[in-house]
């Protein structure tokens, strides 16, 4: 007898359809479409066995992608809960482009979302650390904002200028004193007291190969981080000086100075030209 | 640490055994510029533009590249994802590959990336989609590619075709050149039981632009039945260099390349493995030159 073929199209949302499926809640592996295995030729080996292949391929290769990238907060989950929930992860979340380096944007997310894990913020915060670092290690490569270009504008002007955040800078605020977390949990070396220390405000930047890693005080964060979101130099500052802890925390020209010896900005623009 | 610049090679890929390139080899590739005559890179590491493309970049200045993509899903129904493949021109237009190949397969579903060389039915209508997205991306990258045979753990009830021949229509119909991976055809032939030798003594020999070699594993279910997987982990095969060696009295003197991509080992080993391909080059040229 002559079964009808599914045709491509069918065939590859079989395909899809076998490869993102749940496994059952007792473990057993779903079945795939009755088209997709009336489609594949057995010669010795059930056509279950032969997509199982591709089943696992596809599981296996995106949690070793997800562990490469959150390599400390696996070390902090233990390996066999991160591998658990990265498998149902990779396929609750498939990737959306075939660039691996772009995949896992939500898997910090999605730990956070986990029940089981609502006491164990500090491992949020160090998946999100991860994240960070892991784009800026990949944003593209530009060359950072020259000092001169901002001591070149009229001084009148400067505080309305507005400061373009380099596509590699990430910043970080964090509850848990996370820089310390990570290291710990790359070095097997987290202890109890990391948990109670102060919350971190991070920057991250990559000048050229690597990534650097900076801690920031609060009121220099909030200046940054204003700046970021489109605030001119002047009201940054203003920004900053309220977020200051204690008087005189926040010191413009002393802020200014360390970003631009830093990767933090790209340009400045001069509104009072436009 | 901070790379420094000068011009890139130009030319083609020359007709050597080259092996790929992978991140645990950057740095020592960049300080020690080793006498490897061509290195082939996965064009998806590379398209956020960060630190991984500054080291293609400067690597490319003392090596010929070919671009092998691994994500363009040729065998896709309903086209090629323009977004990647227009990621894809712009970087060939940076670093201005020798070469660009990708596989006879697929791996996108929809919106979906299944990040798998993903196996098609030999048949006439996947024939005309793959011609149509081969003749997409040629005109995307402004040249002819290299088609790819890949490996597969299953047949399809529905092929009309062998494998070599559903490649070679390709190539005819798109106006494509083959990138034989010799190592595919034996994993495929052991695995689906047919003549590794006839499969490559059947491809016309002028459309093989390229061959790949690479290592395999062998895995047993619990009741002895054996599948080999393509895994790229290991020294290539004693079958597979003897049929590479058919492949290069059939197709004459083409690019060679090792393909090493898990448990990846020393550099010196993949030269090591090269060095073997190029022995085999040489010796094919050295009969030809006497004949
Ligand atoms: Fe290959």
């Amino acid at each position: 007898m002559l079964l009808m073929q599914p045709n491509l199209s069918t065939l590859q949302a079989d395909f899809r359809a076998t490869v993102l499926a749940d496994t059952g809640a007792d473990g057993a592996e779903p079945a795939p479409p009755a088209a997709l295995l009336a489609a594949v030729n057995a010669n010795g080996i059930p056509p279950e066995r032969r997509l199982a292949i591709h089943r696992n391929h596809f599981a296996t290769t995106l949690i070793d992608a997800l562990g490469g990238i959150f390599e400390a907060t696996r070390a902090l989950l233990g390996p066999e809960f991160f591998d658990a929930f990265a498998k149902c992860y990779v396929r609750a979340h498939p990737p959306s482009t075939p660039g691996l380096f772009e995949y896992g944007e939500a898997f910090p997310d999605a730990l956070a979302n986990t029940p089981g894990l609502a006491d164990h913020g500090y491992v949020i915060d160090v998946a999100r650390l991860e994240w960070a670092m892991h784009e800026s290690f990949h944003a593209p490569a530009a060359p950072a904002l020259q000092p001169s270009r901002l001591t070149a504008l009229p001084a009148d002007q400067i505080g309305d200028a507005l400061l373009e955040a380099h596509p590699t800078v990430r910043l970080i605020q964090a509850t848990f004193p996370v820089h310390a977390l990570w290291r710990g949990a790359l070095d097997n070396a987290v202890d109890g007291d990391m948990l109670h220390g102060e919350p971190a405000h991070l920057i991250l930047s990559r000048p050229n190969l690597d990534v650097e890693l900076a801690p920031l005080a609060p009121a220099a964060y909030a200046f940054v981080n204003a700046l970021f979101a489109g605030q001119s130099i002047g009201q940054a500052a203003g920004t900053g000086a309220s977020a200051s802890t204690t008087t005189g925390e926040f010191d413009l020209g002393e802020t200014l100075g360390a970003c631009l010896a830093q990767t933090v900005f790209a340009d400045v623009v001069n509104t009072g030209n436009i | 640490m901070t790379l420094s610049q000068h011009p890139a090679p130009t030319g083609p890929i020359p007709a050597k055994a080259g092996i790929g390139l992978r991140a645990p080899h950057f740095e020592q590739i960049v300080e020690e510029r080793p006498d490897i005559p061509w290195l082939e890179f996965h064009p998806e590491n590379y398209l956020g533009g960060g630190a991984p493309y500054l080291y293609l970049e400067r690597i490319r200045q003392d090596y010929p590249m070919s671009m092998h993509g691994v994500g363009l899903s040729l065998g896709s129904v309903g086209g090629l994802d323009k977004e990647h493949l227009a990621r894809l021109a712009d970087l060939a237009d940076h670093i201005e590959p020798g070469l660009i190949s990708e596989h006879l397969s697929f791996a996108r579903v929809g919106a979906d990336y299944l990040n798998d060389l993903l196996p098609l039915p030999y048949t006439e209508e996947a024939l005309a989609q793959v011609v149509s997205n081969v003749q997409q991306a040629q005109d995307a990258f402004k040249r002819p590619i290299l088609v790819e045979n890949a490996s597969a753990y299953m047949t399809f009830a529905a092929s009309t075709m062998p494998e070599h021949v559903f490649m070679a229509e390709v190539c005819r119909q798109a106006g494509c050149k083959a990138l034989l991976d010799v190592n595919n055809v034996y994993v495929n032939a052991r695995n689906h039981d047919f003549d590794a030798s006839a499969f490559i003594a059947e491809t016309p020999a002028d459309i093989i632009g390229e061959i790949h070699l690479a290592g395999h594993a062998v895995n047993l279910f619990d009741d002895g039945q054996e599948i080999r997987i393509d895994d790229h982990g290991s020294h290539v095969d004693a079958a597979v260099w003897t049929l590479f060696e058919q492949a290069i009295t059939h197709a004459g003197r083409v690019p060679a390349l090792i393909e090493w991509d898990t448990r990846i080992p020393a550099l010196e080993v993949l030269q090591d493995e090269a060095a073997r391909a190029e022995a085999i080059l040489s010796a094919h040229s050295d009969a030809a030159d006497a004949a």
